[in-house]
């Protein structure tokens, strides 16, 4: 991976205006998708997965959200750019996809034309162009008999198929980066394998990289190359997909996967994370996982554990179980 | 999602919420305290006419006809030399008598059909549905109209006529609520413990929905005192001499190319008086409202 | 569509019967004897039976009820007492007053109402919002003549630009056209006031769906998303409340006619109110009728037209 990143996440934090004070929902998120990788962001709800997606779109409200941080695609700075140039990146160069099929569409606008609509606001085109493009692509997510059903309007679609529109409206301007924020959740298991092999399939052919929000451990080993583990607004350990399976470090992490039900072991085994996540309005200083944490040390309430690792493992850890050899090295220096 | 939650609370609590959205809204919203000071203050007045008139309004001077504004006849007199003040006063009692009444007759009988419609289904609610649509059809000012036209106008008919007129409102306001509790588990209870279905329809659904009615009380209430004023525009009022707002209009419309503080004043107490109705309702409406309360955020 | 029509027109029917069945009722619940009240105290005997037998008063009531209905369905909603004219030609001639007045009022309403209760939304709290809230509770609050004769005053007797009084006869289109600003505006404010709370509140459901979000992340400048995405859903409910509120319309154009003295409808009634014109009176409910039922078959027609659910259904 000596290409530069096409999208460089540093020190990204969201901040809410919550009763009049400003709470912090993420909190210096930091992390690289390079060219044709996918890297699954995992954790449980509310942890901050979606909102740093609608950060890097420059899709949360004004007024009510603050973004701090840098975010950086193909080297130009996304943080602060202004609306309309945000718009030329919207849907042309990153595109993004819901969780929700049933209302991320428009009731009462015909489905091919909110696909040919995304080609439209991007590039002079004939309409009729923009159309047969729709088509084409309504076709290449399989989408039977495409061309009668563009004037079809998106509550005549089952779940779906409606997913595959938002799809096909995502890739419609060929991105070069996808967010997908957990755009399986909401379908039928066998509907959920489809989908994935088709962005999967996507994603190779059109070399484009993805970020995948997604709250399933078994998801993400069937999508992506590296896993970025969330919890309470911090990435805690970030690992290429194989090292996350074989050793995880963070107690989270691991707890994640004892969490997760197993054919071959019964129910005893199934442990649940005790206590839940802290409320937004309830962050402090230090690691805000030890509250549930079954490793918890006195030092763990102090400063925040950095994200770090050891030097070239491309396996980072917010841990201070795992920190003493990078903290020492940087303590030295 | 919401609504299911709000109907949650413990079916004692209504007055409480009541009292609790009225004071939070009165506090929190500038409007619904004025509304409410606004009304109370043209209650006092009109309960208290006598005190606060400064003449009989319906005593006439010949010699001081269409008086504008002055000190002695505070808001002038019109074209018989009536007081305009004092009849502005007296006006407002039949403005909140025929509001008030029509509209509590109108919410008794609304809410009790439509409870009884939610809560027994079937035939019956087909019937009181279809009864509700086809009156819901008709503008209350044009029901108003007829039903005054054929019986003529006096206090009690025009009472009838509103009335009539806002029912089916009060029918689908308290509807829908009650199928939404009929399935809940409280209600579910009640009906295991062969509570009678008056009981349960009166002591269980009607205090958890009977906030929402109020509010629609309220907002029918100013329509109701727009209706009357404008049916005694028309000429359908409570008969003259007796001061009633949209009659006073009615006469001062006559004058208006010279003396136009004839009509000006009543129609300054009616917008007053809706308004302060509507700001009311409306507030409170919002108070009630979960989904207002959770996007207002 | 065209089955969705009829479908509609067929639920019309029970209505329009049921209001036939009120409005007789209503005429023959009148205290004491309408031939009576008709002719005054003064009459003969001889002339009362005369009128009651013109009338069809004589007959037994269900005979008199299916006499009205079989007139009805002819189209004829009776005969004015005082004039001796069909009510049906009475109302001819004024009836394109009245629908000129209530489709100029309908759409001040739509021109003020939408752009205002969808700018309201988008300024949530703020002052537009707060201002265009107040503005429309204001505007609701004001029965029709009240407004009416507060325009009247500043504009026509102070200012002097529109007539005081609506020109009668044949004028000119301009002429036409400057007499109907005034009561169109008086009208058309109640309706805009309606317009704008919906649209508002319409408004602000849409812009927190999903959708919004995703014409957004598809890179749509944001002024098209309002129009193209929101707007277009957010004017369902209006639609639905623009018919609710068009019997209101007609209702309020009563008092409008009066109070700029023009001729229509609501003049009609309330000259054969003085005048006990009680056919009259009879033969305007139904056609008031006929025409809120019209009204509300028309929007639901355009509800259609707005939602594409309804539309496929």
């Amino acid at each position: 991976m000596t290409d530069a990143p096409v999208l460089a996440v540093r020190g990204l934090s969201t901040q809410f205006r919550i009763g009049g004070a400003w709470r912090a929902a993420t909190r210096n998120v930091a992390f690289d998708l390079f060219e044709n990788q996918t890297l699954a962001l995992v954790g449980e709800s509310g942890c901050g997965k979606s909102i740093t997606c609608q950060a890097i779109l420059g899709l949360l409200p004004h007024g009510v959200a603050r973004v701090e941080g840098s975010i950086r695609y193909r080297g130009r700075e996304l943080v602060g750019l202004a609306e309309p140039e945000m718009e030329g990146i919207r849907g042309s160069e990153i595109a993004m996809i819901f969780q929700e099929p049933m209302t991320a569409l428009n009731p009462v606008m015909p489905v091919g034309e909110q696909i040919a609509e995304a080609i439209l606001v991007h590039r002079k085109c004939a309409r009729a162009e923009a159309k047969a493009e729709a088509i084409a692509f309504m076709d290449r997510v399989r989408i039977p008999a495409a061309a009668q059903r563009y004037r079809d309007y998106p509550h005549q679609f089952s779940g779906g198929m409606r997913q595959r529109i938002v799809i096909a409206m995502a890739m419609a301007c060929k991105p070069k980066v996808l967010l997908a924020d957990e755009p399986t959740t909401a379908l039928d298991v066998t509907i959920q394998a489809q989908i994935l092999a088709e962005l999967r399939d996507l994603c190779a052919n059109f070399r484009m990289s993805m970020v995948f929000i997604t709250h399933s451990l078994g998801v993400v080993a069937a999508i992506a190359d590296a896993v970025a583990v969330m919890y309470a607004g911090e990435i805690v350990e970030m690992a290429p997909v194989e090292e996350l399976f074989a050793a995880p470090k963070h107690p989270y992490t691991q707890a994640l996967f004892r969490a997760i039900p197993r054919v071959d072991e019964n129910a005893e085994g199934l442990q649940p994370i005790p206590g839940q996540v802290p409320p937004i309005t309830a962050f402090g200083e230090g690691c805000r996982f030890a509250p549930r944490c079954p490793a918890r040390m006195p030092r763990c309430t102090g400063p925040t554990p950095r994200l770090a690792g050891a030097p070239g493992s491309g396996h980072a850890v917010a841990c201070y179980l795992h920190h003493s050899e990078t903290l020492d090295a940087e303590a030295a220096r | 999602m919401n609504a299911p939650e709000t109907l949650a609370a413990p079916p004692r609590a209504p007055w409480a919420r009541l009292g609790l959205a009225l004071w939070r809204t009165a506090t929190a919203n500038a409007a619904t305290a004025i509304g409410i000071a606004a009304f109370l203050a043209v209650v006092v007045l009109a309960v208290g006419a006598p005190l606060f008139a400064t003449h009989d309004p319906l005593d006439q001077d010949l010699l001081a006809r269409l008086v504008p504004p002055s000190p002695y006849h505070w808001l002038g007199t019109d074209a018989f030399g009536r007081d305009i003040w004092s009849r502005i006063v007296y006006g407002a009692r039949i403005s909140l008598v025929i509001g008030l009444v029509a509209v509590g007759i109108a919410m008794v009988i609304g809410s009790g059909l439509g409870i009884l419609s939610g809560y027994m289904g079937g035939w019956v609610d087909q019937a009181i549905s279809q009864a509700t649509n086809i009156l819901l059809a008709f503008p209350s000012l044009i029901l108003g109209l007829m039903v005054v036209a054929f019986l003529g106008p006096s206090v009690p008919n025009l009472i009838a006529a509103i009335s009539l007129a806002t029912v089916p409102q009060f029918i689908r306001v308290a509807r829908a609520p009650t199928i939404a509790l009929r399935e809940r588990d409280f209600i579910q209870a009640c009906r295991a413990l062969g509570f009678s279905p008056l009981r349960i329809m009166l002591r269980h659904i009607l205090p958890n929905i009977w906030p929402e009615i109020l509010v629609m009380g309220s907002l029918w209430l100013a329509t109701a005192i727009r209706v009357e004023a404008s049916l005694a525009f028309i000429g359908l009022g409570v008969k003259p001499p007796t001061p009633t707002w949209g009659g006073m209009i009615r006469e001062g419309f006559e004058q208006i190319l010279t003396s136009f503080h004839l009509a000006v004043f009543p129609s300054l107490a009616i917008l007053v008086v809706v308004l302060a109705l509507n700001m009311i309702g409306d507030g409170l409406r919002d108070a009630l409202d979960p989904r207002m309360k959770e996007s207002g955020k | 569509m065209a089955r969705y029509a009829l479908l509609k027109l067929l639920y019309a029917i029970p209505t329009l019967l049921a209001v036939l069945v009120l409005v007789f009722v209503l005429t023959r619940i009148i205290p004491g004897d309408p031939a009576q009240l008709i002719l005054g105290d003064q009459a003969t005997p001889e002339a009362v039976a005369a009128l009651r037998a013109q009338l069809g008063l004589d007959k037994s009531v269900a005979l008199q009820f299916l006499d009205f209905l079989v007139g009805v369905l002819h189209g004829d909603f009776g005969t004015s007492i005082v004039s001796g004219q069909s009510v049906v030609s009475l109302a001819a001639g004024v009836l394109p007053a009245t629908l000129e007045l209530t489709v100029a009022s309908l759409l001040v309403g739509i021109v003020f109402g939408v752009p205002l209760g969808a700018w309201s939304a988008m300024r949530r709290n703020r002052l537009p919002d707060i201002a265009v809230r107040i503005g429309s509770l204001v505007g609701l609050s004001l029965p029709a003549f009240v407004f009416g004769i507060l325009l009247l005053i500043v504009f026509a007797v102070q200012l002097g630009w529109f007539p005081v009084i609506s020109p009668s006869g044949e004028v000119g289109i301009l002429e036409r056209l400057r007499a109907l600003v005034l009561p169109s505006i008086t009208l058309g404010i109640l309706m805009a006031a309606y317009i704008t709370r919906v649209t508002r509140s319409s408004m602000l459901q849409v812009l927190g769906e999903d959708f919004i979000r995703t014409a957004r992340a598809k890179g749509v400048p944001w002024w098209q998303v309002v129009r193209r995405h929101a707007l277009r859903n957010a004017i369902i409910p209006v639609v639905t409340v623009v018919g609710l509120y068009l019997g209101v319309l007609i209702g309020n154009s009563v008092l409008t006619e009066m109070v700029f003295n023009r001729p229509g409808l609501g003049k009609l009634i309330v000259g054969a109110l003085a005048q006990r014109d009680y056919p009259v009176l009879q033969g305007l409910m139904v056609l008031y009728t006929l025409l809120i039922i019209l009204a509300n078959l028309v929007t639901d027609l355009a509800y259609g037209v707005f939602n594409p659910r309804v539309r496929f259904a």
